[in-house]
């Protein structure tokens, strides 16, 4: 990954939501997916068909002509999603997706994160907040003071698994 | 970064120009574009005047006066460069590298375009053209020789440019804490007005004219008999019928020489005492006239 030109082939194929949005507050919602789009390289035809149907599936319709500083956090934490998602990515990297973001967002999000899933995309989310991990999540790894912890536990359906890590104490409990 | 990243960019940065003046209001968005026509009409007025100065007004002045206007110039520079930076720094939206890097770019190209991006400002627009006129105005009167002065205008434009670039990018990351943001521009700003009277604490205060009266006292420093300067240029050029070529020719490099340390000090102060200034000039032209 040291090598340039082989982090920007990775890039392409990973699409992030990070913490801090990373949006520009000067563009609206189009502009900056179709900034987005070409960015990743796609042709602007392919960028055009994929922001609107983008933005129709997150709601943005109403609000187009919005600036992104006039948006709600939920509807940033959307469109920073679409924007990740433009290029069909196969590993998706999310960091708090569902921090702040109001209910209907939040089923929005979901929805959005399933249908990838069912596409054959991978996602690594972040959150501090467990019932939204087993209720997505098929494997989960735990931080501890920085470090990933030494069990990736499987859910299973109807079972509580425990960690064999007593001193952490640490609990996931599958749904 | 391909030819579509790179335009991609360059359209991000108009975008975000245009959707900030559209943010304004009507009614901003209308004097803001009138005053972007006023400055790039006042860039070509600029680069038509500073040629016709060059080529006509300072064609055969002297290097002091040449160099007079260029301070000049360059003082004008700095200002509208340090004020439009003040302005750009509380209203534009820069592109944050931070926020391209999940993106399969280059960063140092966009580093590189948004710095080329960022020269458009009104310091840029109204002294660069004028500073151009200037020098190509000059070469055709005085020379190609000058033409060498646009590498040094450039150069000096582009250290300062990126000097106050990477500063701005600093300033960027302090005041995006808004609980500091009031703070360092308040301080900023006072610090740039404080630093724009130097000259003038300098030169016009009570203390420094003292100061200044006391160094042309002592550049009047009594000669080997014990007589002021001015009487020993007096005596030394006095018109006397023995004096030989040889020594009225050095009486007259000296007497030159006193001429301009006396102009030199008097550039260099309000306190002109006119009648040195004639008494060696008369001394100059007596002993030409000898020499003659």
């Amino acid at each position: 990954m040291r090598n340039p030109a082989t982090a920007r082939a990775v890039k392409r194929r990973i699409g992030v939501v990070p913490e801090n949005l990373a949006l520009f507050d000067n563009l609206t919602a189009r502009e900056y997916l179709t900034l987005t789009g070409q960015m990743y390289g796609l042709a602007l035809p392919t960028v055009l068909d994929r922001t609107n149907e983008l933005l129709a599936m997150m709601g943005f319709e109403a609000d187009e002509k919005k600036l992104v500083i006039e948006h709600s956090h939920g509807m940033r934490k959307k469109l920073t999603l679409a924007a990740a998602l433009i290029h069909n990515p196969s590993l998706l990297f999310l960091d708090e997706p569902f921090e702040g973001v109001d209910a209907v967002s939040s089923r929005i999000l979901r929805d959005t994160l399933k249908r990838c899933v069912d596409r054959g995309a991978t996602i690594l989310l972040t959150s501090h907040v467990l019932e939204i991990v087993e209720r997505l999540c098929s494997h989960v790894g735990i931080i501890v003071k920085g470090n990933l912890w030494n069990r990736i536990q499987w859910i299973t359906s109807g079972k509580t698994v425990r960690s064999k890590n007593d001193s952490s104490k640490l609990l996931v409990r599958t749904g | 970064m391909n030819r579509s990243q790179l335009r991609t960019i360059l359209w991000l940065r108009w975008q975000l120009t245009c959707n900030r003046i559209r943010r304004l209001g009507t009614v901003n968005a209308i004097v803001t574009w009138a005053i972007f026509a006023v400055g790039c009409l006042a860039a070509l007025g600029g680069s038509i005047g500073g040629f016709l100065l060059g080529r006509f007004a300072l064609a055969k002045s002297q290097p002091m006066v040449l160099l007079g206007v260029l301070d000049m110039a360059v003082f004008f520079f700095i200002v509208l460069w340090l004020t439009s930076l003040l302005v750009e720094l509380q209203r534009s939206e820069n592109i944050d590298l931070t926020k391209l890097l999940h993106l399969p770019i280059s960063l140092w190209k966009v580093l590189v375009v948004n710095y080329a991006v960022s020269l458009f400002t009104p310091g840029i627009i109204l002294t660069v053209p004028a500073l151009t006129g200037l020098t190509i105005g000059l070469a055709l009167a005085r020379g190609f020789r000058l033409l060498l002065l646009l590498p040094l205008v450039l150069a000096f434009v582009f250290m300062v440019t990126t000097w106050t670039y990477s500063f701005r990018g600093w300033l960027s990351t302090l005041i995006a804490n808004p609980r500091r943001r009031r703070a360092i521009i308040a301080t900023l700003t006072m610090v740039m007005i404080i630093a724009g009277q130097i000259p003038h604490l300098l030169l016009n205060t009570s203390w420094a004219r003292t100061r200044i009266f006391a160094e042309i006292k002592s550049s009047e420093t009594p000669s080997r008999s014990g007589k002021p300067a001015d009487t020993n240029l007096a005596d030394t050029a006095s018109p006397s019928p023995s004096i030989s070529p040889t020594k009225a020719v050095r009486t007259t490099r000296t007497a030159s020489r006193q001429t301009s340390s006396l102009c030199r000090i008097q550039s260099h102060t309000q306190f002109q005492n006119m009648k040195q200034i004639s008494t060696a000039k008369r001394q100059v032209n007596l002993t030409s006239q000898l020499i003659g």
